[in-house]
Parts: C-alpha cells; sequence; structure tokens
C-alpha cells in the first residue's frame, strides 16, 4: 500500500486497477483472464441507474436478498487472489442489501479458508425513509432536467393513472462518492460491498487509497475518476461496443476486460491481458470516454468536477493506451440522487409480417389492436409502434418495400391486468385480422411489467453523509 | 471548386448511451483537420432539424483532446430507460438517425468511405451450426 506523501518528494508506485464487470448481468468470462494480469484492485460495478429497483423486488420476496445474484460468483472467483496476494475487491453490487452483501462475503471467505479475511460494508445510501422528513425540512428535490418538484411529479403521476391512493416513490438512493470506501481500505478491508456508490468512485477509492490522494485534491481525484469512467463499462474501452472495425480481431468471444496502471500524479496507463481478444487504442478510448456523458468540461460526480477535454491520450504500445493527469474542481456542495416513481405497466407484442406489403399489413394489424382495446374497454395511457426494417429506428427513408418486417406494439396501462388483457386482442388477429400471413404471434407476447420513471434530482451533502455507516469486520 | 457532400456514417466514428431521459451521440474525427470543420457543420440547429425537435433540445460539446463531438439531446428516450416504451430504451442505437445526417466537405477533402464489415468468420460459424 502507498504511503501518504506530504511534501510530493515521495513516489508511490502505480496501482494497477482492474474492471471486472460493467453491470448486473455482465459475462463473468472474461474474470479469469483479468485475475491473470495480477490487479491490485479488482473493481466490480453492478449497478445501473435502476438496477436498484429489480434488487428490491428480490428483498420484498425474501429480506436476505436485495444484492446482486452473481456476487457469490465473482467472489469466489477472486477470493484467490484475496488470500495469495491481497487483492482488494470493490464492488456496489450490496444493492439494496450490502448488509447480506456483506454475510455473503463472509460465507464466500469461510469456505476458502481464508480466515482473517476483512471485509467492509458501506449503507447510508438509501434515502427513501428520510424523503418526508427531509421536504419538510426544506429540501424541495427538484427534476435535474426539468425543476419539476417530486411533491408536483408525483401528484401528476397519481392523475395520470387514475389511482386512488397517492403514487409513492418504490426507491431513493443518493449516489455516495470514493471517502467512505477509502476509510473502509484505510482500515484493512480486503473486501468492501457497497449500494449505490457512484461507478467511477469505485475505481477513484483504490487510487486514493494507494496513493494517499487527499479528498480535496482535485486533480487527482478528477484522474481518478476519468479511470474509472473509462473502466466502469468492462469490455467497452476494449473494443466493445465499437464503431471503428469492430469485425478485428476475428475472435470477438474474446473480449478481454480492461486495467489500468495509475501513477501517483493521475497519469495512466491503460491495458488488457496477455493472450486476449479484443483491442485497445486511442480510438477505443475515446468512444468511451464520452459515453452517456453531457458537458464533457464538467462531468458530475460526488467526489470532484472532472474535466474530461484535459488529459492527452495515446498508443503507447499494442493495445495499450497512456493518459496525461486530468483536472478537476471542487466537488459539489450536492449529491445526486435517484428516485424512482412508479408510472403504470406496460406489455408489448411482436408479430412478422413477409413480403410483399409487409409494412402495411403491419400498420393496418397495429390500427386493429387499437381499436380492439377501445371496443373492449381496456383504457390505455399511451401507445407505441415500431416497424423494424421498415424504419424503427435506423433512417426511415433508406427502407424501400422491406422483405419482411417486425411490427413491436406496446401499451401502458394503469395496471397490470388491464395490460395483459390488451395483448388478448393480438393473437386473433392471425385468423381474422385482414392482413394476410401474421407470423410469431404465440411466441412474441410479452408479460405486462411495471415501469419506472428515473427522478434525479439532488440532496444536501451532509444530510446524507451523516448517516453513512462503514462497518468492517474480519472472517 | 465544387461543394460536396458526405454522410457522416462515412467521416466520423460515433457511440450513443442515455442518461435518464438523456440521450448522448458523441462523433469522432480521424484528423483535426476533419474535427475543426466538424465543429462548424455540427450545431445543435443542425441536429434539431435533421431529427425535427426544438434546436433548445440539442447542445453539442467539442472535446478536442479526443477530436470529438458530444451531442447531449434531451427528452429523447419517451420518459428514460425503465419508464419508455420506445425498443431502443437505452439508446444505444441511437447514433444512426444521426449518422445519415449529408454534411460538406471542405473543398480540398477527398470523398471519404469507412470500411465495411468482414465477418467471414461468423458466416462460417453459423454454416457449421447443427441445423434442421
Amino acid at each position: 500500500m502507498g504511503t501518504p506523501c506530504a511534501t510530493g518528494a515521495c513516489m508511490s508506485s502505480p496501482v494497477r486497477i482492474a474492471g471486472g464487470q460493467g453491470f448486473y448481468g455482465d459475462t463473468p468470462r472474461a474474470l479469469a483472464n483479468l485475475l491473470a494480469a495480477e490487479p491490485d484492485y479488482l473493481c466490480l460495478e453492478a449497478l445501473a441507474e435502476l438496477t436498484l429497483a429489480i434488487l428490491a423486488k428480490d428483498r420484498a420476496r425474501d429480506e436476505t436478498r436485495g444484492y446482486t445474484a452473481d456476487l457469490p460468483f465473482y467472489l469466489r472467483a477472486a477470493i484467490p487472489a484475496v488470500m495469495e496476494r491481497n487483492m482488494k475487491i470493490i464492488t456496489n453490487a450490496g444493492g439494496v442489501n450490502p448488509i447480506s452483501a456483506g454475510r455473503v462475503a463472509l460465507q464466500v471467505a469461510q469456505a476458502a479458508d481464508a480466515a482473517g479475511t476483512r471485509i467492509a460494508t458501506v449503507v447510508g445510501d438509501d434515502i427513501l425513509p428520510n424523503l418526508d422528513s427531509w421536504s419538510a425540512e426544506g429540501e424541495s428535490f427538484l427534476h435535474i432536467d426539468t425543476g419539476e418538484s417530486l411533491r408536483d411529479r408525483l401528484a401528476r403521476a397519481t392523475t395520470e393513472l387514475g389511482t386512488e391512493t397517492p403514487i409513492q416513490p418504490l426507491l431513493a438512493n443518493a449516489y455516495l462518492g470514493a471517502t467512505p470506501i477509502v476509510q473502509a481500505l484505510s482500515e484493512g478491508a480486503q473486501m468492501v460491498l457497497t449500494g449505490r456508490v457512484a461507478d467511477a468512485s469505485l475505481f477513484l477509492a483504490a487510487a486514493m487509497n494507494h496513493h494517499g490522494w487527499s479528498p480535496t485534491d482535485w486533480d487527482r481525484l478528477a484522474s481518478g475518476i476519468t479511470v474509472g469512467h473509462l473502466l466502469e463499462c468492462s469490455g467497452q474501452v476494449a473494443g466493445g461496443n465499437y464503431s471503428g472495425p469492430w469485425w478485428e480481431p476475428k475472435t470477438p468471444w474474446e473480449l478481454p476486460f480492461p486495467f489500468a496502471d495509475v501513477d501517483s500524479e493521475g497519469g495512466a496507463i491503460f491495458g488488457k491481458a496477455p493472450g486476449t481478444g479484443g483491442q485497445l487504442s486511442f480510438d477505443t478510448v475515446r468512444h468511451q470516454l464520452l459515453y452517456e456523458v453531457g458537458d464533457p468540461t464538467r462531468y458530475m460526480n460526488p467526489d470532484v468536477i472532472s474535466d474530461f477535454t484535459r488529459p492527452q491520450f495515446s498508443n503507447s504500445g499494442k493495445d495499450q493506451v497512456s493518459m496525461t493527469p486530468a483536472s478537476g474542481t471542487a466537488r459539489p456542495d450536492t449529491l445526486k440522487a435517484v428516485i424512482a416513481i412508479p408510472t403504470g405497466y406496460s406489455c408489448e407484442a411482436n408479430v412478422v409480417f413477409a413480403w410483399p406489403d409487409a409494412r402495411e399489413k403491419a400498420q393496418a394489424t397495429a390500427a386493429i389492436v387499437t381499436e380492439r382495446a377501445k371496443m373492449a374497454g381496456l383504457p390505455v395511457l399511451e401507445w407505441r409502434v415500431e416497424i423494424y426494417g421498415a424504419g424503427a429506428i435506423g433512417p426511415a427513408e433508406l427502407a424501400a418495400e422491406p422483405p419482411e418486417v417486425v411490427l413491436r406494439i406496446a401499451w401502458k396501462c394503469a395496471d397490470a391486468m388491464t395490460a395483459g388483457l390488451v395483448a388478448r386482442e393480438l393473437p386473433a388477429l392471425a385468423l381474422s385480422g385482414p392482413a394476410p400471413g401474421l407470423a410469431t404471434v404465440g411466441r412474441g407476447i410479452s408479460k405486462p411489467s411495471q415501469l419506472l420513471e428515473v427522478f434525479p434530482t439532488t440532496v444536501d451533502r451532509d444530510r446524507v453523509e451523516s448517516g453513512v455507516v462503514v462497518e468492517v469486520v474480519e472472517a | 471548386m465544387s461543394v460536396h457532400t458526405c454522410a457522416l456514417r462515412e467521416l466520423v466514428g460515433f457511440r450513443s448511451g442515455d442518461k435518464a431521459n438523456l440521450v448522448n451521440v458523441a462523433l469522432f474525427a480521424d484528423t483535426p483537420e476533419l474535427f475543426a470543420h466538424l465543429c462548424s457543420v455540427i450545431t445543435a440547429e443542425r441536429i434539431s432539424e435533421h431529427l425535427a425537435i426544438p434546436s433548445s433540445s440539442v447542445a453539442c460539446f467539442p472535446a478536442e483532446n479526443v477530436l470529438g463531438i458530444n451531442i447531449v439531446i434531451q427528452n429523447a428516450l419517451g420518459g428514460g430507460g425503465p419508464a419508455t416504451l420506445f425498443g431502443d430504451n437505452l439508446g444505444k442505437s441511437f447514433a444512426s438517425r444521426i449518422l445519415d445526417l449529408e454534411v460538406e466537405l471542405p473543398a480540398d477533402h477527398p470523398i471519404p468511405k469507412r470500411p465495411r464489415p468482414d465477418v467471414g468468420w461468423a458466416t462460417d460459424l453459423l454454416h457449421a451450426l447443427p441445423q434442421a
């Protein structure tokens, strides 16, 4: 572990930080090669914007759940490296139940005879129980993009759905930063399990702990966030989701996951394990740099505001890219929070029509379904008709008469039962819809699923951070 | 000198993604000269006109260090990720709606053509599958 350095004269050696997971459901196939590259820290990013909603449903069925189901797999695969060379694992896969995730880690450690392994949990991101009292104390919870208040949005949702009981948020989580993870690591934790910590902060925490960076060293923190942003989507920096020559090399199923060697000044060298597929270059790195970014000169994060346009990137070897240090400014006074608001139930059907006149037959069928729902007295709040193969997503004017089309028709109703009943209007059209040749209807109808609106807002930092608890236990 | 044009798909690398109800589409030039040119022709007005949406919902941010232009489009996903009925609820394919935009090239710029995929390895594999 690096030594904090007040004078700047002493320099800690670079630290190797790996991105082993990009979301809940990512492939575990790349992990073994990544571990063979002997990272000092393995970061597992498991929480997309509303993954917590999925995990909350798990916890509602079984109160010992609420972490990602694949967490035990990752921990079992990685624990030998923890035992043999003190690799650290940092993950937000604790979801809505980091405490239970900590118990899982304990069991994995015990099963591996890893007595003495130190396991930390971080809680305090869940602010759902506080929404009412903090509102009463003056928090207005305004939508980040629209400025609408949470209270107004809930009232509008209640009116839209026509429900008798007012619509209530299902989840509310603040994005925590790197600080509680660094605290856990400084207390000797080898596995840190958190809930909603900002994706890039998992990686920043590793660099801060190793190099002893101060939590107000904005430029170095921005470097750590830039590194984290580049690693947090696993294969996307190493040739995944790539608009360049993505068909090279010819074994893309061997797509590797990335790591970075981060030096004490905040510079970094990105790489992938030797002998793996994929590609890592200036071009693949820049694709990820701007991914899901707004203003790249002000990338907001709980720890720092980073300027992604400052680091210089260059190819420094085969499948190796170097980055100069980034620059940043003081962290925001507020934390971002995401509140999930139930907005009804959706259901959808996908059916196929073939040439000739495939598009027209699809259009007619969609129109018939909407009329049949009306005749059945089923209130539908919103429809969506997409004709794949005829410009549903891509530029419409490029599609002449297509050889076949997929009609995707989706709808939203206030309740699940109505949404499911609308779907029953579809199969009859195979026999009695006038458009000939409706295919695949038996396979293409979904079950109703709940729609949840993401309501991004801000919340006072001190309110949240005063409730954050870091606990370290020993296996 | 004749003014010539080409579709963006021949000119730039790209990636799109979501943030709640926002979509971002990043475009990448191969040379500083092309980046400077694209900064002048890829504007919020141009993009909003192409997508037939209000220009106030589009913002363009240059990132010269990676020769990139980040296009941010508000209110683009029908409510965003888990709330929307859109098939591409995460905006992963959104870039394709911008890539057909025809833009002017500098007069001395050759007509570019990005390479087309060679997926012989995939068709070979598919032919070898056990099938009915």
